[in-house]
């Protein structure tokens, strides 16, 4: 879970860096980490690492495999970014290489750890990286899932998500530990994919 | 007061692909960045710490690369190409010292003399072994005094190295310069002169062993014009004998005085 003490890393910035513009597309962003800029890779970061983290845990039940990936993904990007032939949509081409790395990563655990999970897999982003656009229909479902939480659960997405507070002041408005918010947290976003259905 | 897109931000966590029109509120809002990362299943933070430590590590440099390609172990890898007497101004420094003694030779070829080669590697090799690794010579020497590489075995890996180095030169300036054909009679003579310096290193420090091997070295040669015997006197089978037997005396020399002194080189922490 997030360390909220962590710098974030958008802040990461070089003598390099030329995008400075949160608003810069995605291509524009592979462009210019492709020519070595730090701060670029940073946004893209910021931009693509939530929801790869959350397709990278859905697929794997070792988190440190998943942790892993992300971060060869973004490597890989880094080195690679020149290769990106810019036709394609860029969270398309980073979902291609975590991927890539998740299956790698796996194929290197011992026999019978069964890292990979088919199970909880939603359609494949390649074809369509728009898939989650939120429509009204899915806020809609969405916000039926979580009144369906149990009510611990509830609270602690109310207070993150609705609210926005951070874990420890959540932690603190509720007298009970930080681990104990990321953990309903947790069970609470399987609840709603659960609900959700694929 | 901007509208947070609070159900994306669950959908996000769960993998969805935020839609373009979101991105500049999720790029410059703080609020939702928290809760993004308080959502997320994985430590996001220390991930990105984790690609910002792959790209400030230093690049492993060539040496380091062909030793790990030759399935050298990355750690001993890099223990080895960071010998000191390795770098690039070492080894121009020997191959020079090669180059001028085999020079004048090449130029004005002399029977009686031995090939350049075995007068000066020995010398060179002195030098470089001596200053391949301890106290005072390796700024990493405590760090790796403090690993489970054995101090032994780090001199051996040392030395190992640096004589291959030392014997790549001086066989290409054998090659190139000698006109008599390549001729390998300066290995031994070299290694054994090599150890000299080693074990005189370890137990006083790296100047007094690369003096006391080069100083021995020239005793020898300066012996052998006193007495005025041929070039065999010093390459011939008997010599080269003597050279093995000498060497092998040094390195157990230098395996049993290094087990005697709980396995640490002069100067080190153990021994202070």
């Amino acid at each position: 879970m997030m360390g909220s003490a962590r710098a974030a890393p958008g802040a990461a910035g070089t003598a390099r860096d030329r995008v400075a513009a949160d608003a810069a597309g995605d291509d524009e962003l592979v462009a210019a980490v492709a020519t070595g800029d730090r701060h670029a890779l940073a946004l893209l970061y910021r931009r693509h690492a939530p929801w790869l983290a959350g397709r990278l845990a859905a697929r794997t039940s070792s988190p440190d495999l998943a942790e892993e990936a992300l971060q060869d993904t973004f490597l890989a990007a880094w080195r690679g970014a020149r290769a990106y032939s810019g036709t394609g949509e860029v969270p398309a081409w980073l979902w291609g290489i975590a991927r890539r790395r998740l299956a790698s990563l796996a194929r290197r655990q011992p026999r019978g750890s069964l890292p990979l999970e088919g199970a909880g897999e939603r359609a494949d982003p390649a074809s369509g990286p728009e898939e989650a656009a939120l429509g009204r229909d899915a806020s809609a479902r969405i916000r039926l899932a979580v009144a369906h939480l149990p009510d611990d659960q509830r609270a602690a997405i109310d207070a993150v998500v609705y609210r926005g507070q951070s874990i420890e002041e959540a932690a603190r408005a509720t007298g009970v530990a930080e681990g104990t918010i990321k953990s309903r947290l947790h069970r609470a976003r399987l609840n709603i994919r659960k609900e959700l259905g694929p | 007061m901007t509208e947070h897109p609070t159900e994306l931000l669950l959908q996000i966590a769960d993998g969805g692909v935020p839609p373009a029109e979101a991105r500049a509120h999720l790029a410059s809002c703080r609020r939702c960045a928290q809760a993004l990362e308080a959502l997320a299943p994985l430590d996001l933070g220390y991930v990105w710490d984790g690609v910002a430590a792959e790209l400030d590590a230093p690049r492993p440099g060539l040496l380091e690369r062909v030793l790990v390609a030759v399935g050298v172990r990355p750690g001993l890898a890099r223990f080895t190409a960071s010998t000191p007497s390795l770098r690039l101004g070492w080894l121009l420094a020997n191959a020079l010292v090669l180059v001028l003694v085999a020079l004048p030779l090449a130029l004005r070829p002399a029977a009686d003399w031995p090939s350049a080669v075995l007068l000066a590697a020995p010398v060179v090799a002195a030098a470089a072994v001596a200053f391949a690794y301890g106290p005072g010579v390796d700024p990493a020497y405590e760090a790796v005094a403090a690993t489970p590489l054995s101090p032994l075995r780090a001199l051996l890996v040392r030395l190992a190295a640096v004589l291959v180095a030392n014997t790549l030169l001086a066989g290409a300036v054998d090659l190139a310069l000698d006109g008599r054909g390549p001729t390998a009679g300066w290995l031994l003579p070299m290694c054994a002169v090599a150890l000299l310096a080693v074990v005189v290193a370890s137990r006083w420090t790296p100047m007094v062993g690369a003096a006391a091997g080069m100083g021995t070295w020239v005793l020898v040669l300066a012996g052998w014009r006193a007495s005025q015997q041929p070039v065999a006197w010093l390459t011939g089978p008997g010599a080269q004998l003597a050279y093995a037997a000498i060497a092998l005396a040094l390195l157990a020399l230098l395996a049993r005085s290094m087990a005697r002194e709980g396995w640490a080189l002069p100067g080190g922490t153990e021994a202070a």
